[in-house]
């Protein structure tokens, strides 16, 4: 009689899966992607086909090997990180190097530790570290950006845009302080990496994600927020050392990570707290590497060092049970 | 002066001896502390069905890590996990692992009383020549009345699953 | 879906209703079994012991079983007829468990056996309310099926000022509460009077999701004369009908983790357990039937009818019209927290609020994937627990570990299984777990006493022995004085 296993309520579903998770956030991306390409040309179309066709080879070839269902490759997940690799991207980067960040991506970031749900790290952020060490000069080679004039003529593409000859020009972050206007970081119009540009169309994406309930408020407005206030102090303390806070927030690639990278689900705290916690921690580092570290950008090793800590936070700081008087009271116990 | 050294180093040697002496009395330890706890939390039966004589025993094999906390079967898992929590270790609990429970054919009972005298519990009800019956809710499974019935009438049981005993399983995932 | 209504609680989720199924049609009431089984233990495990045998003719309202103490409600025939048979049977636990049942057959007549004058609550004392109340057998009809009339006593203890009665319903499919309302509101709000005068309190708050207008406008109508009563119009949020939230959304009040919510001077009793109230100190009726929904997509007509307790399943269906399509569960209670059931052939009790035949499309069942970490467990529970945390260490069998996490507050409500993307069994994890740990504290109990029982045999043992040498000391002695004496006489 022991051996009856009934099935236990609820007896109804909501019908949302990962897969369909996973394809919204990579619909939200699509925007600052395609408007990547417009700006930077065919290079950018290459890294992105690159990442995403090695993405799905390195992730079919993983779950073979493991023996599991082989279109479960087809579930978005290595979509997503190889969208968000590319985008992280110069568009000048050639395609075999990021065909080799994204199969690392997939594989040491995410399929060693055991596949979905089960990576402690972000692997698109742990493949950008690892191609930024690996080729400093590719990785920070930034083309200046190539707009296809559209006149009477009909559309004409100039040689950069065809990725004939590139021009290489310095992202915002090299010299803040001579600062490109502000207008022009929200559209993106400056060098830097080909998904990162335009902070309109990232927030845009964002604000759907957030309306759609995929992901909650706390991670993007807490990055922002722990960017933005340490950047504009140091900033009225000190305005020829250091940019400004929406210098700091419209380049690069904080708005990226406000919205998506931050925001991975598997690699981020659950609660409220946690994620107030975990973005404010990101942003803060954010503006620590870029100031007075020597990289001029930092976002990927923000993200990884709390993606660390997202464990021990995940721990502590839980939301308080309905009814709790105290958030004190209960942690004793703990 | 040598008077003076002398009964100076009598003195030390002797308030270092009492002071030696008077420690090995306030200080002394028994053995391990943890045997007397676990001791406690055995059911004292003495059924030996750990293969340890006694609980004495089969708590001081636990302390030293020569006995899983699981093998009292009438202790369960529950005690498993109690013991466990004590000890710092880690247990899997078998989930194939039925209590049982001491069933008494009455038709074939000869009244014998080895059974009941058996039975640390006192799980076993009757008197000589007259039919014994199992108190099933006392009963721990111990099997030590299986092995004094001389008429074969006294079995262990699985106990049967009731409305307040069954046990969701875990969810089976692929 | 950015919601500016401010929500009562946190969490909650909003799955979608199907009641208007049912909710337009009034409750039937012609529905008579031909015979009914009544299991004689109850959920919490106590036997009742019968009071009739076979081939005994019983009427209806006939008491035939009790239990040994008030905890154990007394259970009375619902129809009129003959007992055929007492052998064990399914009961509608989910493992298809047996119990020992009592198998009535019905002769078809509807009168009640012993007709009571109607009596005046008014004139009756608390404790005499609660005593009617315990008599008639009536538990809590929204699921917990506790006895009610301990309920009341207790509150009385606790000195509750304020008895809130549950018509949230927030369970989809299930319109049985909400008809009610709308069918006898004067008999729930008498009910109400009876249990406002049995606890001594004098406040009655009435609280109804805003998805049941009809409900709301009857209640109001019929509550019109009572300057105590008021009429809480809460938004339809599952799990609305959780006696917590339910509080927290009528009253603003939050009731601690581990506190019951007379502490803070509340009672929560269902309608329809208000209504059983009524019927049973008025009348003297016993609990012997009750209003239920059966309903979802496999049944022909869909409706909400009266049942007498112990009426099989099958039988209920086949009222219904029978199934339309392939039922591929069947469901005792609503789709979120009902328990399935293991055979058409089981038995209602008093507790099954509902009845559900679904197909595989509703049931939306999936094979479960890794957890994602996603958090929207977290965000939809409605205790402010981790979901996912809790039943990661329930699957290492780390019961401490999920209790840490709040277990023991888990209501088991299913709003984070139903929004888990990786369709995990979550609430499963919670039953094993909760299951677990009361198997090891019966057991902890069980040995403790065993250790007790030992103890005092050892004891007995010892004062035998003793008591043994003493008498043999005693005749070891006296022979010795008589072969002495025979010695003596020899020579």
């Amino acid at each position: 009689m022991s051996k009856i296993n009934p099935i236990a309520a609820p007896h109804t579903h909501s019908g949302t899966s990962t897969t369909n998770i996973m394809y919204l956030v990579v619909l939200a991306l699509l925007p600052a992607a395609l408007y990547g390409v417009y700006l930077f040309g065919l290079p950018a179309l290459t890294v992105l086909a690159s990442c995403i066709v090695s993405a799905l080879i390195a992730e079919l070839a993983c779950l073979q090997l493991q023996g599991k269902r082989s279109l479960a490759a087809l579930d978005g997940s290595a979509l997503l990180t190889a969208l968000l690799l590319a985008m992280s991207l110069p568009a000048s980067t050639p395609w075999w190097i990021a065909s080799f960040g994204c199969c690392f991506a997939v594989t040491l970031g995410k399929q060693v530790y055991g596949g979905l749900g089960h990576n402690p790290f972000n692997p698109a952020m742990l493949g950008r570290v690892m191609l930024l060490i690996c080729f400093p000069v590719e990785l920070t080679n930034w083309q200046a950006i190539s707009v296809p004039d559209i006149g009477a003529q009909g559309i004409m593409l100039n040689q950069a845009w065809l990725g004939i000859d590139g021009i290489s020009a310095a992202t915002p972050l090299a010299n803040l302080n001579q600062l490109t206007n502000w207008q022009d970081l929200a559209l993106g119009k400056h060098a830097g990496s080909l998904g990162e540009t335009s902070a309109l169309l990232i927030a845009l994406g964002g604000v759907f994600l957030i309306w759609r309930g995929i992901i909650r408020p706390y991670i993007p407005l807490a990055l922002i927020g722990g960017l933005f206030v340490p950047a504009t102090i140091a900033h009225m303390l000190s305005p020829n050392d250091y940019a400004s806070g929406i210098a700091h927030l419209l380049s690069g690639g904080a708005m990226l990570a406000a919205f998506f990278i931050a925001t991975d689900m598997v690699t981020s705290p659950t609660s409220p707290r946690g994620q107030l916690l975990f973005g404010a921690g990101c942003g803060l580092l954010i503006w620590l590497i870029r100031s007075v570290g020597s990289y001029p950008e930092g976002v990927a090793f923000a993200v990884l060092i709390m993606n660390a800590c997202t464990p021990v936070i995940d721990h502590y700081l839980r939301p308080k049970i309905f009814g709790a008087q105290s958030l004190f009271k209960r942690n004793k116990g703990v | 002066m040598i008077i003076v050294s002398v009964v100076v180093l009598i003195l030390i040697g002797a308030s270092l001896g009492a002071l030696l002496g008077w420690a090995s009395k306030a200080l002394k330890v028994e053995g391990d502390p943890r045997v007397d706890e676990l001791e406690a939390m055995l059911p004292g039966g003495q059924c030996g069905q750990c293969g340890e004589p006694g609980c004495r025993q089969a708590a001081e094999a636990m302390v030293d890590g020569r006995l899983s906390p699981t093998s009292c079967p009438p202790g369960g898992n529950g005690l498993a996990a109690s013991i466990a929590g004590l000890l710092g270790v880690e247990v899997s609990n078998d989930p194939d692992a039925v209590p049982l429970v001491a069933v008494i054919d009455e038709s074939n009972c000869s009244g014998c009383t080895r059974c009941f005298k058996a039975c640390p519990f006192d799980a076993i009800v009757g008197a000589t020549k007259q039919m014994h019956t199992v108190i099933s809710q006392v009963c721990t499974g111990c099997k030590l009345c299986e092995k004094a019935c001389p008429q074969g009438c006294l079995t262990m049981q699985a106990q049967t699953i009731q409305l307040n005993t069954w046990q969701w399983p875990k969810p089976n995932i692929a | 879906m950015f919601n500016l209504k401010p929500k009562p609680f946190s969490g909650g989720v909003h799955p979608k209703g199907y009641k208007e199924l049912t909710q337009q049609q009034s409750i039937s009431r012609s529905f008579t079994p031909d015979r009914v089984y009544l299991g004689m233990q109850q959920r919490n495990g106590s036997m009742l012991s019968c009071l009739v045998s076979v081939g005994d003719e019983v009427f209806k309202g006939q008491l035939i079983a009790k239990g040994s103490n008030d905890m154990t409600v007394p259970l009375h025939s619902p129809v009129n007829g003959k007992v055929v048979d007492i052998k064990p049977y399914l009961s509608s636990h989910p493992a298809g468990i047996k119990s020992q049942t009592l198998v009535i057959t019905c002769n078809g007549e509807k009168q009640w056996g012993e007709d009571f004058p109607p009596s005046d609550y008014q004139k009756l004392d608390h404790e005499q309310l609660v005593q009617r109340v315990l008599d008639a057998g009536v538990v809590g009809l929204g699921g917990a099926g506790f006895p009610s009339g301990i309920k009341l006593r207790l509150a009385r203890k606790a000195k509750v000022h304020t008895l809130l009665i549950n018509g949230g319903e927030c369970e989809p499919y299930l319109t049985c509460d909400d008809r009610l309302m709308q069918e006898h509101a004067a008999e729930i709000i008498a009910g109400i009077n009876i249990m406002l005068k049995a606890i001594g309190a004098n406040k009655a708050i009435i609280a109804i999701e805003d998805n049941k207008p009809d409900a709301i406008a009857a209640i109001n109508a019929a509550s019109e004369d009572f300057s105590n009563f008021s009429i809480k119009v809460v938004p339809s949020l599952y799990p609305m009908g959780s006696e917590r939230h339910l509080i927290k959304a009528a009253t603003g009040i939050a009731i601690p983790p581990g506190q019951l919510s007379t502490a803070q001077g509340i009672l929560v009793h269902n309608v329809a357990t208000a209504k059983a109230i009524y019927q049973a100190v008025r009348f003297k009726r016993p609990l012997i039937e009750r209003v239920i929904t059966v309903s979802g997509d496999a049944i022909e007509s869909p409706a909400n009818i009266t049942v007498p307790i112990g009426s099989l399943v099958s039988q209920v269906i086949a009222e219904c019209g029978g199934l339309k399509v392939e039922a591929k569960r069947m469901i005792a209670g609503g789709p979120m927290m009902g328990q399935v059931l293991p055979s058409p052939f089981v038995p209602i009790d008093k507790s099954i609020g509902g009845l559900l035949a679904l197909s595989e499309d509703k049931i939306n069942h999936r094979n479960s994937q890794d957890c994602v970490r996603c958090g929207n467990c977290v965000k939809v529970c409605p205790m402010g627990l981790m979901p996912f945390q809790m039943a990661a260490h329930s699957n290492h069998d780390d019961w401490q570990g999920a209790q840490q996490f709040g277990l023991d507050s888990c209501l088991l409500c299913g709003a984070c299984s139903y929004i888990c993307p990786s369709s995990i069994p979550l609430v499963q994890y919670f039953q094993h777990a909760k299951s677990n740990i009361n198997a090891q504290r019966s057991m902890m109990q069980k040995s403790n006493l065993a250790r007790q029982l030992t103890e005092a045999r050892q004891q007995r043992l010892a004062k035998e022995a003793a008591a043994k040498k003493a008498a043999k000391a005693s005749k070891r002695k006296r022979p010795a004085r008589a072969r002495v004496s025979q010695g003596e006489t020899n020579e």
